[in-house]
Order: structure tokens, then sequence, then C-alpha cells
């Protein structure tokens, strides 16, 4: 799922610091999961932001709604009678969710309360971590289901560095080495001999991500 | 803002009323609540605004519940939970403690001191404890003054 | 604000049926003592054992401590008691791989002997699978230094004649208490009853330990028959030294009993024989059971809490029981104390053949779950599971929200929950809510 964290605090406030009626805006889907922006969180940061407004001597009023996602239009125009309200939007969904709160509603400021982070998997309750870049040409069935991409922090595709020692990676020593993951996990699957077809470097431009915003478009389905 | 050493003006013969904090005191039923009874059965002297909310478990204690008793108006927020591995549901009171260190580094970027929010760990027989207590905590917020972020 | 902490509206809280059938796992003394008591209720019992016999750790004892009765004979009735069958069904080579649902709906799949799977659906689950020892760590070569259930087993075959060790006469023997394990005094007591019968024999017995604790009943009355028959008690703070002999063991000792530091000389034991308890550990099946049945475990693995607020044979799980050693190794009247405990909390559940569950009780609201498993994980009661809720795991767009749109979401199953609230404040969605 998507993972994100709360902005710094700091940063919030300077963004909020124009106004005095906000609406923030929660999403019940990838930033609950992860405990940056659902329900519990928003009300958090909506009772911290109000409070060191208050302690500045200039309140700020906040409305909270968390729609159950934000990034279908059914729902980011669910919040169309409160925006009328407010003056500007903290949103602490995705930057999905931002984005579509900008396109339906063109005239409100709508600012980001989490940095999305990463696509990313529960690796223990309350830690997260990388998976997925989101390449757009998915390998996993070369690598034996560990992606160089997303772990690899060189992103190789034909093996590790030189660096990589005692399974672990040589820019952040805490980090399994992917292709250490990668040689073992083929093992234990009796693929080692799969390690032996090389995996074409990738095309960024073409293929992925390096030529403007990908769009998916099933003709069947529309409309 | 300097309030706490800000000088009370005086006007002759009639000093302010001096500030008296008002303090939220979240109480465990296993521990915090029994030993509120205790120590009002013994007319224990207790500070004059306190407001006692009992809880089933102190893992009951939302970390919002622990922001907003402080933006409703109070001047400090104290837990009563029982002592760590005493607890009747086992994680309550642990849960309990990540979320009031997460409340006060809140607090930090908020401005307001993290002394207005404490956690006090005792038993059900700890009523005296529990007075005195509140009388140091009602001590140390007079010194420190009305909370700054309150908007009650 | 926190007015919210319970609501006030209240919700149906219907009875969950509990038929009278227990589970028990583990076939030593305390599963079969259980499993007799509640039999005699009328109560169907099923004893899942994972070896080919009954019996568990007290297949090591002979003597008890307090009564003059072999432990073995006593064991044999017990276990032909069970074996007359009505209530009682044993299944021996058998494991329990999976504990799904609640309290009321508990679905056990157990492997049996055959290598086939049975399901199993009991109203309580009662878990006595002992504890597991490793043998003493002493000399190199293990010459003359022997385990408490060594002795207890020499003892036993001696009967009448006099104590022979390998073909050798067993003369003098000293026991070494406290080395490990220095929280449980099973040891102590063992070897303050061996000691007795040695002496009865006519042999000389010296017990060295760090704590003599005589805590458990009848204990107090042993200990002094003990000193009164001549065996000698050292006491060490730092451990004893052992070193072989041509003819024996020695055992030194700064003896700590003088109460002036002067008179606190060190004492050479020469021995036939040293007997030194076997260490307790934490016993790996024990924790995978745990994890299968999603019960809590203490410090170092044991079943234990150390936590006063926890009453002795209870585990974190409404409708799961413990007792004996797998909680902690105990002494067989302990043992056997605390399966007559887990037969009247057993009957206390059982008896009106249905369990309501009391308020406060905690419900999750199906259209705010985002199925993160927040409370799932966090549940000190294992209350809570993610489970369709409904027929359909559909979505529907807001405007069209309603009671019958429901899609998976975690469920609190009213008959296992605390009512603490843990789940409710770590819930991302707020989406539970606590009733009162």
């Amino acid at each position: 799922m998507i993972k994100a964290e709360q902005k710094p605090f700091e940063e919030i406030l300077e963004y909020l610091a124009p106004y005095n009626k906000i609406l923030l805006s929660g999403c019940g889907a990838c930033v609950t999961v992860c405990h940056a922006g659902g329900e519990k969180d928003g009300a958090l940061l909506a009772s911290a932001l109000r409070m060191a407004r208050q302690n500045i001597g200039k309140p700020l009023e906040i409305l909270e709604s968390t729609p159950a996602r934000q990034c279908e239009p059914e729902f980011a125009l669910e919040l169309s009678d409160t925006i009328g309200l407010v003056q500007a939007v903290l949103s602490v969904s995705c930057g999905v969710g931002v984005q579509t709160l900008t396109r339906h509603f063109p005239t409100t400021q709508i600012y980001p309360g989490v940095n999305t982070t990463f696509l990313g998997e529960t690796v223990e309750h309350g830690v997260w971590e990388e998976r997925c870049q989101a390449c757009g040409n998915c390998i996993l069935e070369k690598t034996a289901g560990v992606c160089p991409i997303a772990r690899c922090a060189k992103q190789l595709l034909n093996g590790p560095c030189g660096g990589s020692s005692n399974g672990k990676c040589e820019i952040k020593r805490e980090t399994d080495c992917a292709w250490q993951l990668i040689y073992d996990r083929s093992k234990s699957l009796g693929q080692l001999h799969r390690l032996t077809e090389i995996i074409p470097a990738k095309q960024w431009g073409v293929q992925s991500r390096d030529s403007g915003p990908r769009r998916i478009a099933r003709e069947d389905l529309k409309v | 803002m300097g309030r706490a050493d800000e000088k009370q003006p005086e006007i002759q013969g009639e000093p302010m009323s001096p500030f008296e904090p008002k303090i939220v005191a979240f109480c465990c039923e296993q521990s915090g609540v029994p030993a509120a009874e205790m120590a009002k059965t013994l007319k224990l002297k207790m500070p004059n605004h306190l407001e006692l909310v009992p809880v089933p478990c102190s893992g009951r204690i939302e970390t919002l519940y622990l922001l907003k008793a402080l933006e409703g108006g109070a001047d400090g927020v104290v837990v009563f939970a029982c002592h760590e591995e005493n607890c009747r549901y086992l994680q309550g009171n642990v849960r309990l403690k990540s979320r009031v260190g997460y409340a006060k580094q809140i607090m930090g970027k908020i401005g307001l001191e993290q002394e207005r929010l404490e956690i006090f760990h005792l038993a059900t027989n700890s009523g005296v404890k529990f007075a005195e207590f509140l009388i140091q905590k009602a001590d140390q917020l007079e010194q420190l003054g009305p909370n700054p972020g309150k908007i009650a | 604000m926190y007015q919210t902490i319970y609501e006030s509206k209240s919700i149906t809280l219907n009875p969950v049926v509990l038929k009278s059938e227990a589970l028990i796992i583990g076939g030593g003394i305390v599963g079969m003592t259980v499993a007799r008591e509640l039999a005699r209720e009328g109560v169907q019992v099923v004893i899942v054992e994972k070896g080919e016999t009954l019996g568990g750790g007290a297949r090591d004892l002979h003597f008890f401590y307090d009564r003059p009765a072999d432990v073995q004979k006593w064991m044999g009735d017990l276990i032909s008691t069970l074996e007359d069958g009505g209530n009682i069904h044993v299944l021996k080579g058998a494991k329990l791989k999976r504990l799904d649902g609640q309290l009321g709906r508990f679905q056990a799949l157990i492997r049996t002997s055959d290598g086939r799977e049975k399901t199993l659906s009991p109203s309580v689950v009662v878990v006595a699978t002992g504890c597991i020892t490793r043998p003493v760590e002493a000399m190199s070569d293990g010459n003359r230094c022997i385990g408490s259930a060594e002795m207890e087993k020499l003892l036993a075959e001696s009967r009448d004649m006099p104590l022979a060790w390998k073909g050798q006469p067993v003369k003098t023997v000293t026991f070494i208490l406290d080395l490990t394990n220095d929280d449980i005094k099973i040891h102590t007591v063992n070897a303050i009853k061996q000691a007795v019968i040695l002496q009865e024999k006519g042999c000389r017995i010296a017990v060295v330990a760090r704590d003599l604790k005589v805590s458990v009943s009848g204990m107090e009355l042993l200990y002094r028959q003990a000193r009164e028959k001549g065996v000698l008690f050292f006491k060490y703070d730092d451990p004893p030294v052992l070193s072989h002999t041509d003819d024996g063991i020695s055992v030194e000792v700064q003896d700590m009993t003088a109460l002036r530091k002067e008179e606190r000389e060190v004492v050479s034991l020469l021995s036939d024989l040293v007997v030194i308890g076997e260490t307790f550990a934490a016993d790996p099946e024990t924790q995978e059971l745990c994890r299968v049945l999603k019960l809590r475990t203490g410090a170092g693995g044991a079943l234990m809490e150390d936590n006063p607020q926890f009453l002795r044979v209870m585990s974190n799980r409404r409708g799961i029981f413990l007792a004996g050693a797998c909680r902690f190794p105990q002494v067989i009247t302990e043992s056997l104390s605390e399966a007559h405990a887990v037969v009247q909390e057993v009957r206390a559940l059982l008896h009106e053949g249905a369990y309501t569950p009391e308020n406060p009780i905690a419900e999750v609201d199906t259209r705010k779950c985002a199925v993160c498993y927040t409370c799932v994980r966090l549940c000190p009661h294992a209350a809570i599971g993610v489970e369709r809720c409904g027929e359909r795991n559909v979505y529907a767009a807001p405007a069209e929200k309603d009671e019958n749109t429901l899609w998976q979401a975690a469920r609190i199953e009213p008959a296992a929950c605390f009512g603490c609230g843990i789940c409710v404040a770590e819930c991302p969605a707020r989406a539970i809510t606590l009733y009162h």
C-alpha cells in the first residue's frame, strides 16, 4: 500500500499561517493503515494545530472530515459543502488524494499534510519498508520475488555490486543486500540457474516513469 | 510568553486571585479509581480544580484525549495507571506509555511544557500517594502558569 | 471529547452456547486429573497426548515427599480410571495443529497418530504440557555426578537393598542445589526427600544449597525429619567446586551457615555420588503451542505471568486454562492443586450451558474499518479476528452506504472481549466503540 508520514509540524504551521479557518481532510485507506492520516491521526494533528495557534494568539478553526478514500471523484465531491465554508484545505491523504482534490476544487488552496514516501509492506506492527517503485514492467518473476529496483540502492539488474558484504548493503549498512536476498531465495526455490539469464536495462523513458505521468486506459470499461 | 514570571499587579489591600490550575486526571479503574476513593474517604487534601475521568484500563486512553484535555481547558493532565507488569489486561499501561511519549513530542512542537503531562504508576491502596502527587503537580503547574494552548 | 470513553447506548449481547466438552492438551498427571474430575461431572473430555504413553514428567517420579505411597502405582490407578472409557477419550501420538474461533466456537484441528486430521469443537481448552529438563552440566566425564531423576530411579530399583551405582556400593551422597533455576524449588523438595530415604538405608548424606526454601506444604516437617536423621546441611554464596579423587568425588564449599565470618570455613565433602538437579527449560514445543493458541508467554518463554492481577490458572484468553509445570515447574502437590483449580474454573464456566458477555464490550464499525490489522495484533486477549461480515465483499459509493452493505472487516467476539478498550484507542480509523 502507499505509505506516508506526517510532515514536520513546523512546515504545516507555515502553510497555514495566512488562514483562520480550514478543513483537515483525512483518508480512510492507505494513510489510515500506516497511521499517518486517518481519522485518529487527523484529529490529533488538528488538536495540536489549534493549540499551537492559540499559543501564538492567532486562533485557527479546523473542520475535520475523513472520507473513505480521497482518490475517487465521488469522494472528493463529498467534501464540496464543507470546502465552501473554509479558506483552505489541509489534506493528510497521499499525494494522489491531494491532487484529486485540486482537480475538483480548482479555486481552493489544498495543502499536503503528509509526505507520501513509498509503496511498502508491513514488516512488523508500526514498521513499514519500501517494496515497489511502480516501474511499470515488473520483473519479480526473474528475481525470485525480490525487487532490485525498489530494494537495491543502485537498482542493479544482474547481480550485486562489489560492496555487498555479509548480506548487507554498502550504502546503508542496516539494509539487506537485495541481490543476496534474490540469491538466497532462488537457491531455496531450486532456481539458481535463472540468475544466469541476463535482465536487460530498463527503458525508463519509454516503458517507465521518465516521460511524464503514465496513463492506463481500458477502452472496454469506458462508459 | 513568560506568564510564569510576570509580576502580579497589586491593588492596595487587594491582591489578585492566584492562578489555580485545572487538572484532568485519567484514572484506571484497576488502580487509579480505588486510590481516588481511598483518598476521598481519608479526606486527604487534593487540588481544587480536579476532574477525574475513569477508564477501564489506562490502555483505553487515546493519545487524542491527552491533547483534547489540554485543548479543552486543562492546565495539566495526569494519568494514574497500574505499575508496569501489573496491568490486568497485560498491555494497557505499556501502550499508554508510548502514547504519552508521543503526546509529549507533539507538545514540544506546540510550545507546551512537557511537565503538563505525566503518568503516575500506582496500586489500589495508594490513596495517600494519589493525593500527594496531585498536590505536587498542582504546585508545579502554578509555577508554570496557565496552559497557553487551551481554547475553552 | 473524552465523554465518549463509553458509548451509552447498549448493544445486544447474545449468550454463547457452551457445550460440556473440553479439550486437554497433555496427558500427564495434571491433564489426567482434570480429565477425571470433569468426566465425573458429565463433561466430554478429549486428551491429546503427543507421546505413546500417558504420565508425562511424573514417569520419573517414584516417591511422594509427603506420603508413603508409590507414585507409579498411584499413576497406574489414575490411568486405568481414564481408560475405562465413558466421557474420556484419549488420543495418543496426537498433536494440536490449529485452534480457530473463540469461546463457544473453538475449532481445534488435531493430527492423530495415523496421520489423519480430526476436528473437535470444545468449549474450553486446558494446556497441561509440562516442562523439559536439561541434564546436569557438571564434570566433563559425568563420573559420579548424576541427576535427580537418576537418583530417584536408583532408589526405586534398590528396594530394601543397600544402594549401588555401576556395581559399586554407595555410602555417601552429596546433593547440590540452586546451581540453576533458583526460583524453582522442586530439586530442594526432591533432594530432602531422597536424603531421608538414603539416611534410612544407612548412608551419610549432605545437602549443599544457596537457599533452603522449604515453603511447600509439608516440607518444614520433612526438613526437620532430615535434620533429626542426621542429614548435614550447608549453605553457600559462591558455587561449590567439584573435583574427582581416586575413590570419590569431592565438593568444596564455604559454609555460610555459621554466624561469624571467621567460622565460615571451607568444607570439603568427599562422597561416592553427587546429585545435581537438572535444569528446567522452556519447552520449544510448548512455545509453538502458545503461538497456535495465541497465548501470551512471560519472561523467559514461561507461561506464567508475574502479574498479581492474573489468577493462577487463567491465560490471557477466556476459555483457555493452564496448569502444572508448563505454567511453572512446581512440585507434584502444587501441580495437582492447579489441576483442581482448573476444574473449578471450567465448572464455573460450563455449568449454565452458556456464557453471556458482560459489558464493557468493544465493537467494530465495519463501515469505517480499513482492515489494517492493528486491533488484531494489539488485543491482549486475542479476541479480534478479520472475518467476512457480510456475504459479499462489495464496496458501495458513499451515498448508498447502509446497514446491509458490509465488507470484510475486523470483528471482536463479544464472548472473548474483556472490555479493556486498548483496541478502541489504537484504531487509526476510530472505528471501534466501547459499549457500557
